[in-house]
Parts: C-alpha cells; structure tokens; sequence
C-alpha cells in the first residue's frame, strides 16, 4: 500500500480551510477494498432510490478572453463573469464550478452570481457534481497524475471534506450527501461527505472517469455509461443496466466523453470539436438512448445518428464549429464559436437558438430539464449532405469523404447529379474526386443526369475545362443498358481531353451497347488507334471498338478488323486482342447454315 | 539546316510514338525555290499501298516535297489516313496531304485534329489550313475549343487565311481568351461591324495584337472593304493618340503601295501629320 495514498496531506487541508475536520482516508480509496461485485453500491442506491438528482439548470457557458458568459437555454436571461478560468468548467446542477485566478469558485447557473469561491490549491477544475446542498469538486494538474484533491462544499463556501488520496480522480457526483469519486480509471467510490467514510465502491472492467447526473438517474462511464439504478447489484455479472453507442467508424474517432481524469483545457481543443452527444434513458427495462438519436461533432458539421444502429439520419452544417454540446430530452442543444447555441431537434430541424453574447473560445452546455420541442424540419438528407460537401475548407476532406460513401448508398437520382457535379469540378479535391467517380461508377439511378453531363466536352471557348466522368457513366449506364448513352459515349472516343482510363472504359460500354449510329465514331477510333495505342488503355479501348464494330456493323466493318488484324503496322498488343474476335467470326461463317 | 532539324524535332517531342518519322520530314519544308525533282508516281502508289513503313514513310515524304505535282497520288494518301496509319507513318502522312492542298483530303484530315499525340493533331491542323475547305473550316473551328494551346493558335491564324468567314464569332471568343492569332484573321474576314468591334479590342488588349488584325483591314482590297471604311479605321486609330498608333500608322503610310487607293493614301498621311508630336513624344524616328 503506498503511504500517499493513505496519508492525509495535512499542510493543504490546514492551509485550504481552517475548521475543515482532518479524516484518515484508510481506508477510502485503499486498495485492500474486497470486491463485492456491486453489493455495497447497491445498499448505497437502495437507500438513495428517493432521492433522484436535481434536474439541474439549462445553460451554455462560454468561456472567453475575459471570463465566463452564461445563458438560459430557455432564453430567459444571460450573464458574464470575468474571472479568466484556467480549465474548462463544469455545470452541476444549479451551479457552475471553474477555476482560475487562483481560486476555485462556483456561480449560480441561472444568473452568474457568485456562490463562493475558496483557494484552488495549485490545481485545476477536473469536474465537479452537486446536489442542490453540497458541491464536490475534483482538482488535477496538468503535469503529474496522482496528485489530485477532492473538496466538498457548502453553498456557503464552508469546506466540509477535502482530500488528497493519491489516486488519479475523475469527475466525481453527488447525491443526498454522498459523493460518487471515479478513480483510478476503475473504481467507484461512494463516501459519505459528512462521515468521510466509504460505504461503498464499484469495480469495472470498462474504464470510468466520469460520475454523471442525467435526467433522473446518475451514471458512471466514459466510453460506456452503466447506471446507478436497481441493477447496479449486478454489475459484477456484467447485467447492469449500461449504455453503448453503436459501433461506427465516424469521421476523427469521436468520443461520448473524454477522460476525465486529465485537466480539459478552457479552450476548445480538436477534441472538443469532435465529440459524441447522447442521453441515456430507461425505455422500459431497458437503457436506451434517448429520442432514438446521438450526433457526432466534426468541426462545423453536425452528423445525426441512429440510436440502433448508427445509421446517418441527418446532417447539419453550421457556419462556425461547433465547440460544446449536450443532448436534451428530445433533441441537442450546440454551442457555436460564435457565441450561438442552436437547439436542434432529434431530426436534425432547427429549434431556437440563444446568443451567448460574444464570440467564445471553449463552451459547455448543460441540458438539465430542456425538453426540446419538433422544429422546421431541414430539407433532405441528400440535401444536407450536399450542403456540407459545399465546405470548401481542407479540413473537412475527413467528413465529406464520410458523408460522400453516405451520399452513394442513397438511391435518390439528385445524388447522382452531386456525384457527377463534384466529379466534374475542378476544385474538388483529389481524396474526393476518387471517391465520387468510384460511387458513380456504382450508380444505377439518375440516369437523365448521367446522359446530360456526357454531352459535355472539354471547350476551351465555353469554359469547359475539365470534361465530364466519362469513364464512371460509361460503367453505370452500360450496367443500366441504357442504349440512349451510346451516340454521347462514341463522340468521347474521339475527345483527347479525356483520360485514358475513361476511353477505355467508355469502348467497353459501347461494345455493350453500340448501335449503327456510332459506327463513324468507331470506325474513325478504331482507324486512328489501332497503329498509334501507345497505352494499355487505349489498347484495350480499340479492342472494346472492334468488338462494338463487329457486333453492329455489315461487311465493311468486318473487312476493316480484319485487315488490321492482319496489318503489319496494327500495334502488336492491338493485333493480339483482334485475332480470337477474328477468329471467332471464321468460326461462326463455318459454322453458319449455308457455310461451306 | 539547323533551322529545319528544330523544327522537326519540336514535332516529335510529346509525340513518342511518332519518333524518327518526323526527323525526316524536313523534305516537306523544303524552301519553294528550290525545283522539285519529277517524281515516279507509279512506284510510289506501290509504296504507299505496301503496307510496309520502311517504304511508306519515305514515299510520303517524296510526296511532301513534291507537293501538288503528287496529286495523283492523292487517293492513296486518302486511303492511309482513313485506314489509319503507323505511328512513324502519322505525321508524314498528315504532312503530305497538306502539301497536296486539296480540299478533298480535308475530311480524311479532320479526325486527326482530335488525336490524343499532340504532334499529331498539330500536324493535321497545320495540314487543314493548306487542304482549306468547308470542311477544314469545320475540323478548324471544332480545334479553336482544343486543350491544346498550339492547335488552338494553328486553328485561330488558319481560318483566316482559309477565309472561315462563319468562324468569326469563335475567333473573337478565342480572341478574348487570349488566343492572340485570332486577331489577324478577324481583320482577314470581318465585315465592317465585325471590323469595328475589332478596333475596340485596342482598350483592352496589347497594341500589336489588335495591330495584327488592323493591318489586315487596311491592306485588304477595296472590293472587300470601301475605302471609306478603312479612312474610318485610320481616323480612329489617330484619335488614340498614343506613339503606339502613331508609329504604326508612319509604318502603315511608309507600305501603301502607289498603285492602292489614293483616298486612302491622303487619309493616312493627313494622320501621320497629325500624330506626329505623338511620335516625337515617344522618341520614335
């Protein structure tokens, strides 16, 4: 066992708060705790089951140059504090916690007004829980783990309980007079703030930093959230009732919450900017997510999910990035950089918004009790994905390649035209391009738009400058059969402004579905390539055309292959691919009745 | 000498497949007062029609130099470029069938505008502007919207000569997008609207370009455009005011030959005496 564990650090709590009582922490936070697979935390949450946390405020809080800026969600009023804050805060329940100017101090939610404010000791905000009487308080540095400090604090600003285990603390919670301590990554402890004394601790396999209150119920997590309800007995059997998001590769690897045993800075970080948002519910017997919904934060975009199974539902881009968030009861509420919470139901539809009143370099928003009413719904998902596939900057390549694959499995014809629009446009970047001619290739809807964009050719005079995906629609409506393609497929044959690639693949399609209309086209392809391919593709493009040449044309055709099959000066891998076709149709002449 | 194998060899470059082909084409560029030698038709056709390179290439090339005495030989060069020719064949072909200058071999010329070897299209444009024709002067215009920077300043100086008076239109889009050729084939084919809208390229563009297609204006026989017309031109040309104008209507009035428009001839001495501190002021001679 080591000693710092045990040893209360005497100099902090005589220098911190005079009055406060000492308490021998052993065996709190010991590590010769027996497991009793959740039966202790059950007593504990039997006798705690009347009283549920406090539903808490709706706010935003900004975090800026000069201070803290609070909002109702509700719109009913706003705030400033301008004590610079060194960590991000923390919202619990009515008040809101920050550190900074040496101090660690608590507001009221509501109205900013300051509550207390007490000496931080050299540390930093981790989290903090309350419960309408008591504010608990986690405090960690930045540099070393292990040497955070709890404190529990009257509205008064009377210390009643510090500590300094010796152990990595999370964010703790606090109900009824018992503070719920993660620590460890592991373990949960349940002390009683009066007595000091631990009556009760939790050991996960899934790491926990965070003790949560949520609605009506608390919950222990981080990538996971297990409840603290009547099944906690059984949370050693692993039957508790506990929550996971669907498992999905989302763009930048999101999380529901970050490890809460590290200091989050007062700034935004990337992190912060790509992030998990779900309420956990009880649906029956049952943890759920509620409303059915979770979103995914990347920047600027807005990613709505499926509770189920993860599949995109909605897509919102706003125009600053989104730096903080929580999940309502019936929708998400979002802070912007700008200093704009926008409240979105859980279809993604705009449901009022509140303006924290300046610009903000960090946020943190509390739900609380915010129902969230149905609100003007935002187009269609195709819709959506586009708008945010519209984001030029070059941080977004990440999630427009996400939502790109999202765009390609919708079967709406518009989607095509996206496709072929960004396929087709010069500023599309090269990840991005790739991405949408190998969809488009794949599509089997929207042909009207595919035929439109293969009548466009490089020209110079028009500003055309970049000649449509040919070789992706050539692929798509040969796998359509759609005959109308093939005047526009033959007429690209001919175009040097086109790649290779998209020759080849456009020959391919049109010895599928050639007609005696392009016979001139291929017969001017196949005469001008047959001696010059000096390209695999364009070897395999003039064989595709013998190919179409054979199966539409009449004798002169014929005769045509097969002197160049013949010809010295046919290119060798060209002769090599025209010979079995060659061969094939002296089979066929024997074969035919009257042969012979 | 030196002159010649550049030229060749600027052909080949981008063109890998066309290599030594166009190393040898030199005899098609062979300066005009030098007389052609007779050339035996019959073993040529033999040649041309043998399938082998090593003899169609050189064949060509005698076909190239001998330019419109090789007329007969025209069906055969015909038949090579529609069947389609070898890679060191190519461009002696297109060659050839320029030299031949028939407006006949235009349409087995087009499609070769649009090859993907640039010294090929190159090439076929070139050999448009001397097969000339209504269908050069389709195949021509269809080049000014190349990708190819090259084709489109062969297309865009060769409508003119050919006299694609339907291309204007394209020429002044050209024009404006900095195909600067187009200019001296607007002043080749323009009617007097066309003409006047030329002159007003002078605020926008370099002098010499708008220059180029000016001059074409003015030396353009009187039956084409009234002298009245080209008084017009100069009269807006001295009002400019600047060296540049006045320089180059000194040059203009220094060419005018005794026997052109005397009308036209008073008009410009009445502008060079007119702009003449203009010149002073630029320190012109």
């Amino acid at each position: 066992m080591r000693i710092r564990r045990v040893l209360l650090t005497l100099a902090l709590a005589a220098g911190g708060c005079a009055g406060a009582p000492l308490v021998k922490v052993d065996p709190l936070f010991s590590a010769n705790w027996q497991d009793d697979g959740g039966k202790s935390m059950a007593a504990v949450q039997k006798r705690l089951a009347q009283s549920p946390p406090p539903a808490g405020a709706a706010v935003a809080i900004g975090i800026t140059k000069s201070g803290l800026a609070g909002a109702r969600l509700d719109g009913a009023g706003k705030w400033r504090d301008a004590t610079p804050v060194d960590a991000r805060p923390a919202v619990a329940g009515d008040v809101v916690v920050a550190t900074g100017g040496g101090r660690l101090f608590a507001l009221d939610a509501r109205s900013g007004k300051r509550l207390w404010s007490v000496p931080n000791r050299g540390r930093a905000l981790l989290g903090a829980g309350d419960d309408g009487r008591v504010t608990v308080a986690t405090l960690g540095t930045r540099t070393a783990a292990g040497h955070g400090a709890l404190l529990a604090i009257d509205r008064s600003g009377k210390v009643l309980r510090e500590l300094s285990p010796g152990v990595e603390l999370g964010v703790p919670a606090v109900l009824d007079g018992v503070a719920f301590v993660p620590w460890d990554g592991r373990n949960v402890s349940a002390f009683e703030v009066a007595s000091g004394k631990e009556i009760a601790r939790l050991a996960l396999r899934a790491p926990v930093s965070h003790a949560l209150a949520i609605g009506d119920a608390l919950y222990f997590g981080e990538s996971k959230l297990l409840r603290f309800d009547e099944a906690i007995v059984a949370a050693g059997a692993g039957r508790a009732h506990q929550l996971s998001l669907p498992v999905r590769d989302l763009p930048g690897s999101p999380q529901l919450l970050a490890d809460g045993k590290l200091v989050a800075p007062a700034a935004a970080t990337v992190r912060s900017r790509i992030q998990l948002y779900a309420r956990p519910a009880i649906t029956g017997d049952r943890l759920a997510i509620q409303s059915g919904r979770f979103t995914a934060t990347y920047f600027r975009i807005v990613l709505g999910l499926d509770a189920e199974n993860a599949v995109l539902r909605w897509v919102r881009t706003f125009d600053q990035d989104v730096l903080g968030g929580a999940a309502a009861d019936g929708g998400f509420a979002l802070c912007e950089a700008s200093g704009r919470v926008r409240v979105l139901d859980a279809n993604g539809a705009d449901a009022g918004s509140v303006q924290l009143g300046a610009a903000v370099d960090g946020c943190v928003v509390e739900a609380g009790a915010l129902r969230v009413r149905p609100g003007k719904p935002a187009g269609t998902l195709t819709d959506q994905i586009v708008d945010a596939l519209d984001q030029s900057s070059a941080d977004m390549a990440t999630v427009q390649r996400f939502l790109l694959r999202e765009l390609g499995a919708l079967p709406d014809p518009k989607v095509t035209k996206v496709l072929i629009d960004l396929a087709s446009n010069a500023a599309t970047a090269p990840a991005l391009l790739q991405d949408a001619r190998a969809l488009l290739g794949a599509r089997r809807t929207g042909k009207e738009y595919m035929l439109k964009a293969l009548a466009d050719h490089y020209d110079f005079l028009d500003d055309v400058l970049r000649p449509p995906p040919v070789g992706p629609l050539a692929d798509a409506l040969a796998a359509m059969g759609v005959k109308e393609a093939a005047p526009l497929l033959a007429r690209h044959l001919n175009d040097p402004a086109n790649t290779p690639d998209d020759v080849e693949r456009a020959a391919r399609a049109l010895a599928q579905l050639a007609t005696t209309k392009e016979l001139d086209e291929l017969r001017t392809f196949f005469s001008l390539y047959r001696a010059t391919a000096d390209q695999q593709e364009l070897v395999n493009a003039v064989i595709s055309a013998a190919r179409a040449l054979l199966a539409v044309g009449g004798d002169a055709e014929r005769q045509l292959v097969e002197r160049a099959a013949e010809d010295p000066l046919t290119h060798p891998d060209v002769k090599r691919g025209l010979l079995p076709l060659v061969q094939h149709l002296d089979r066929a002449a024997i074969g035919s009745p009257g042969a012979g | 000498m030196l002159r010649r194998k550049l030229v060749a060899l600027a052909l080949v470059v981008g063109c890998p497949s066309a290599e030594l082909a166009s190393m040898n084409t030199a005899s098609a560029q062979k300066s005009e007062t030098q007389k052609p030698r007779k050339i035996d038709v019959e073993a040529l056709r033999k040649d041309l029609e043998s399938g082998d390179d090593a003899r169609i290439v050189p064949a060509l090339e005698r076909v190239a130099e001998a330019g419109t005495q090789a007329r007969p030989l025209a069906p055969q060069v015909d038949a090579l470029l529609r069947r389609g020719v070898g890679p060191k064949s190519c461009v002696p072909a297109l060659q050839a069938a320029g030299a031949l200058a028939l407006p006949s071999l235009s349409a087995a010329l087009s499609p070769y505008v649009r090859h993907r070897a640039p010294a090929v299209r190159r090439a076929a444009t070139s050999a448009l502007v001397k097969t000339s024709g209504p269908d050069a002067v389709h195949a021509l215009r269809v080049a000014l919207r190349s990708n190819d920077p090259v084709v489109r300043a062969t297309a865009a100086s060769g409508l003119g000569d050919i006299g694609g008076k339907e291309a204007v239109p394209d020429l002044f889009s050209a024009l404006q997008k900095g195909v600067k050729e187009s200019a001296r084939s607007i002043g080749q084919l323009c009617e007097t609207d066309d003409c006047d809208k030329l002159l007003e390229y002078f605020a926008t563009l370099p002098f010499e370009v708008v220059a180029a297609g000016v001059d074409q204006i003015l030396f353009r026989p009187s039956a084409e455009l009234a002298d009245d017309f080209k008084i017009h031109v100069i009269e807006r040309l001295a009002s400019q005011g600047t060296p540049e104008a006045a320089g180059y209507l000194a040059d203009v009035a220094q060419r005018w030959s005794k026997t052109s428009s005397k009308r036209v001839k008073k008009a410009l001495a009445a502008a060079v005496k007119a702009t003449s501190s203009d010149r002073s002021k630029s320190g012109a001679p």
